[in-house]
């Protein structure tokens, strides 16, 4: 895709997400806010104008221009009219969906739907306000604004009169192709004093356009005495006729485009002038006549006409122009076409109408002075390619490779040299472990994104369900730059769309059933997130009915996903958590938008591959609450380093609660299965992580790993505890992939192989 | 060489100008920086950079333009350095008051990329 889409979309959904969360703080009224809001419309126009993404433009320009009378408090705030910005910019994220999907510009938009959008944004404004502004569109739809100053106000008729005299203007040439093409010029360039300073200079302008197609006409010095005090003064004025095309003239002068006077000397001018109103009727008249019916008794038509002109006009510069081409005899086509010419005066007198128009509605119209120029920033989040990241974390791991090697060759010297040696290697390993453990928390960082980044979907997920549910539902949420992986944030954001989603749909009551419970009939949702050490926690809680246990434990019968024996033995919470089993669903009816029963376990082997816990608590009547506990990052991970004979194992820090040390003569056995008695509480002990067949070897002592899963805790005894470790774990690959127990490995410091045990899947392998 | 400097908060916007004056880049005409942020722009002024061309953009979360355009004319080794508009903003007043702080020119958004090499090239003179 063309990288300047890219950026599009990047900051379209950027600004989108902003307008999303905060569009309905404008109520409030906060002018940071607003400023905000206006802005994020303004760019999102602004990149969409620059590619030529028209429908976008279209929508965000009338909302930018709704955003800006808000802002001017030419509008009241009214619920409809954030439904229909919200609306508008719905569609907008559709269409940029849209965009990134096909990488198309040419959207397939629906052009209709698009105006009917864009028509009940602008029904906000006032009907005045857009009267204006399908005036200074028809003003920007010129190619060039010419000052339409007529030449004789730039300069004296006498003046005007020589020109054509010494200009080689043959009054042969002068026909209706000319008049058209507009290839002369005057030029009237009275600038600011300050003109050259500021960067342009107007003589290397005049000499960009090339000599022979210049000549001056007049120069006049102004206050020449201050030229004295600062040589970069601009203190002339100059008058020149220029033989050019409209466009170069435009971009020669394009930085002060409008501060010089240009005035074209197309045929026109010549006769233009400031007549009458009757006269100019009269001269139109007589040219009509004059076209229409040939050039018969022209002299006798041309009589009166001069006749009555000079009655109506001390124009003399226009009735000496008329008398020499009547007194050159030319031919009477030449006086038809310079009459022709005369008709071009409406076009002169309509532009002058609609410029003072246009003037006028500009100063009447409002005068929006910014003065809040520091105001509340859209919030921007670093874009690094994740390839980049993912082969930075690939340094990592090497550099912990080689940190981890070096503690070793302190060995080796240790045993075969001086103790110096190895007090300087370590000191170098400590060096080492700084750096890099700086480096990874930097690069760890990157990868790092705020929730918002997910949560941003959420406020325009409420609003489309609430509606299609009827429901009334106010979203809150907290803690929103709480900060995680960006691998996790991607993945736990589907479910967490489920979640909320089963909260709207199952746990919020109807307003009636809510006000028949005496709660207020508005229904309140609040996701929400927080980090506690390496650990983020995001709630999802809601107001609702909360979750029926007794339906719960009847369906899970009557399913068959528990038996009776085991549903005795559980305690309230644990049946609680029977909603993430397989299969599972409350609702007797499912409805479009929750789903039908997949999902719920889905949430719940998502959040477990990632190494996360779900759990929920609900409370009948008053609502439920969702609570989702994940590390930070998986791409590092401590582990705890043990060793089986001579093989490497380790296990995630996260699932140990201790370690023990015990004498062989303290282990029990309870139907023949072997269990530790530890501060009173009985544990089954798992020998060599059921890998292996070899005999439980008698030892005076076994190491022992206290592991919990799922609420129960387990000892698993190995040969030795090495350390613990920090690792950048990969995935197993070629044969390793299928065994289940082994979730990854990495690399140890003296090249062997370490493998990482999932001990939950070693647990209930014992169990079967 | 010319050290063109432009700052705009679109990162877009910025690049966009960049593929357009392309060729005068090429040319080794000029020398591009780019800024999206124009606080750090006046910020790195102050420390005493210098350019020979500053084209901004008026709308600007940190700092409006025209705020930034009258600090750094306020800097000695920056006073005469001319500064042109690139914005979306068309407004009379916004043009008249960025006249009066001393701006050069106005190029309109959406732009093409032949009026912004223009604008550039009649500036710095170029040719």
């Amino acid at each position: 895709m063309n990288p300047l889409v890219e950026q599009f979309i990047s900051e379209a959904r950027d600004n989108l997400s902003y307008l999303d969360t905060h569009l309905h703080q404008l109520d409030g009224g906060d002018e940071e806010v607003i400023n905000s809001l206006f802005r994020a419309a303004h760019t999102l126009k602004g990149g969409a104008g620059l590619i030529g993404l028209l429908p976008i433009q279209e929508i965000t320009h009338a909302a930018e221009d709704l955003l800006d009378a808000y802002r001017n408090k030419q509008l009241a705030y009214s619920k409809e009219m954030l439904d229909t910005l919200f609306m508008a910019f719905d569609e907008v994220v559709e269409l940029v969906d849209a965009l990134e999907e096909s990488g198309e510009l040419e959207l397939n938009a629906d052009h209709e739907h698009i105006q009917t959008i864009k028509q009940s944004i602008l029904g906000y404004l006032d009907p005045k306000a857009q009267v204006q502004e399908s005036k200074q569109q028809e003003s920007v739809a010129l190619p060039f604004e010419i000052n339409a100053t007529p030449p004789s106000e730039l300069l004296s008729e006498e003046k005007l009169l020589e020109i054509f005299e010494e200009i080689p203007l043959a009054v042969e040439k002068i026909d209706a192709a000319f008049a058209d093409s507009q290839q002369l010029w005057i030029l009237h360039i009275d600038l600011d004093r300050d003109i050259l300073i500021l960067g342009n200079d107007p003589y290397y302008l005049l000499y960009l356009l090339g000599q022979e197609s210049i000549k001056a006409i007049g120069i006049e010095l102004n206050n020449c005495a201050s030229l004295q005090q600062d040589p970069l003064q601009w203190c002339s004025r100059i008058d020149v006729v220029v033989k050019s095309s409209v466009e170069n003239l435009e971009n020669t002068f394009y930085n002060i485009l409008d501060e010089i006077e240009f005035a074209p000397l197309s045929y026109e001018t010549l006769f233009y002038s400031s007549y009458e109103p009757s006269g100019t009727e009269l001269v139109g008249d007589f040219c009509k006549d004059i076209l229409e019916n040939g050039s018969a008794d022209i002299e006798a038509k041309l009589e009166v006409v001069l006749g009555l002109v000079s009655e109506h006009t001390q124009d003399g510069f226009v009735l000496s122009r008329l008398k020499k081409l009547l007194n050159s005899k030319e031919n009477t086509e030449l006086i038809a076409s310079a009459l022709k010419a005369l008709g071009y005066q409406h076009k002169y007198a309509k532009a002058q109408e609609s410029n003072t128009a246009s003037t006028s509605t500009k100063e009447t119209a409002p005068n929006p002075q910014d003065k809040a120029t520091k105001t509340t920033s859209v919030p921007r989040t670093i874009k690094i390619d994740q390839n980049e990241i993912d082969s930075l974390m690939d340094i990592i791991g090497e550099i912990l490779v080689v940190k981890n090697s070096l503690p070793y060759i302190a060995q080796e010297i240790d045993e075969k040299y001086s103790v110096h040696a190895k007090r300087d290697l370590l000191s170098k390993y400590d060096d080492i472990d700084r750096i890099t453990s700086q480096l990874q928390e930097k690069i760890m960082g990157m990868r790092l994104l705020p929730v918002s980044y997910i949560f941003n979907r959420y406020p325009k997920l409420v609003r489309d369900m609430s509606r299609q549910l009827e429901k009334e539902i106010h979203y809150e949420e907290f803690g929103a730059d709480t900060r995680l992986d960006k691998m996790i944030i991607e993945s736990i954001a589907d479910p967490l769309v489920h979640i909320i989603r089963n909260s709207l749909d199952h746990g919020i009551e109807s307003p009636q059933q809510r006000v028949a419970k005496g709660k207020d009939p508005k229904g309140l949702l609040c996701v929400g997130a927080k980090s506690e050490g390496d650990k983020v926690y995001i709630v999802i809680e809601d107001d609702g009915a909360g979750i029926d246990l007794e339906k719960v434990v009847a369906k899970a019968l009557q399913k068959n996903l528990i038996s009776s024996e085991e549903l005795e033995k559980m305690s309230e919470n644990e049946k609680l958590q029977l909603i993430f089993l397989p299969g599972l669903s409350t609702k007797e009816e499912i409805t479009e938008l929750s789903g039908r029963g997949v999902g719920t376990d889905a949430v719940f082997t998502i959040i477990n591959q990632l190494g996360g816990k779900i759990a929920l608590t609900s409370e009948p009547g008053k609502g439920s609450k969702t609570t989702i506990e994940i590390p930070i990052s998986v791409a590092l991970s401590s582990v705890f380093h043990v060793m089986l004979g001579k093989t490497n194992f380790a296990l995630n820090m996260e699932c140990i609660s201790e370690t023990v040390k015990v004498e062989s003569k303290k282990i029990e056995y309870i139907n023949n299965k072997p269990v530790l008695k530890l501060r009173g509480e009985l544990i089954p002990l798992i020998f060599y992580f059921n890998l292996l067949s070899k005999d439980i070897k008698e030892q005076e002592e076994y190491s022992l790993l206290v592991v919990e899963a799922s609420g129960v805790k387990y000892g698993f005894v190995v040969d030795r505890f090495v350390s613990q470790l920090d690792i950048v774990q990969k995935q197993p690959s070629h044969f390793l992939q299928n065994h289940s127990f082994i979730s990854s490995t990495s690399l140890l410091g003296n090249g062997e192989v370490l493998f990482v045990i999932n001990p939950s899947k070693i647990i209930s392998q014992k169990e079967k | 060489m010319k050290k063109v400097v432009f700052v705009d908060d679109s990162k877009m916007v910025l690049m966009s100008a960049e593929m357009a004056v392309q060729s005068l880049v090429e040319d080794a005409k000029l020398e591009l920086f780019m800024y999206e942020n124009p606080q750090q722009l006046y910020d790195d002024c102050v420390g005493g950079m210098h350019y020979d061309l500053l084209i901004t953009d008026i709308n600007m979360p940190q700092m409006n333009g025209l705020d930034l355009a009258r600090e750094l004319k306020i800097l000695s080794h920056l006073t005469l350095q001319p500064i042109l508009a690139l914005t979306t903003e068309n407004s009379a007043e916004k043009k008249a008051l960025a006249k009066e702080i001393g701006l050069a020119g106005w190029i309109t958004k959406p732009f093409s990329s032949e009026k912004l090499v223009i604008g550039i090239t009649r500036v710095l003179k170029l040719r």
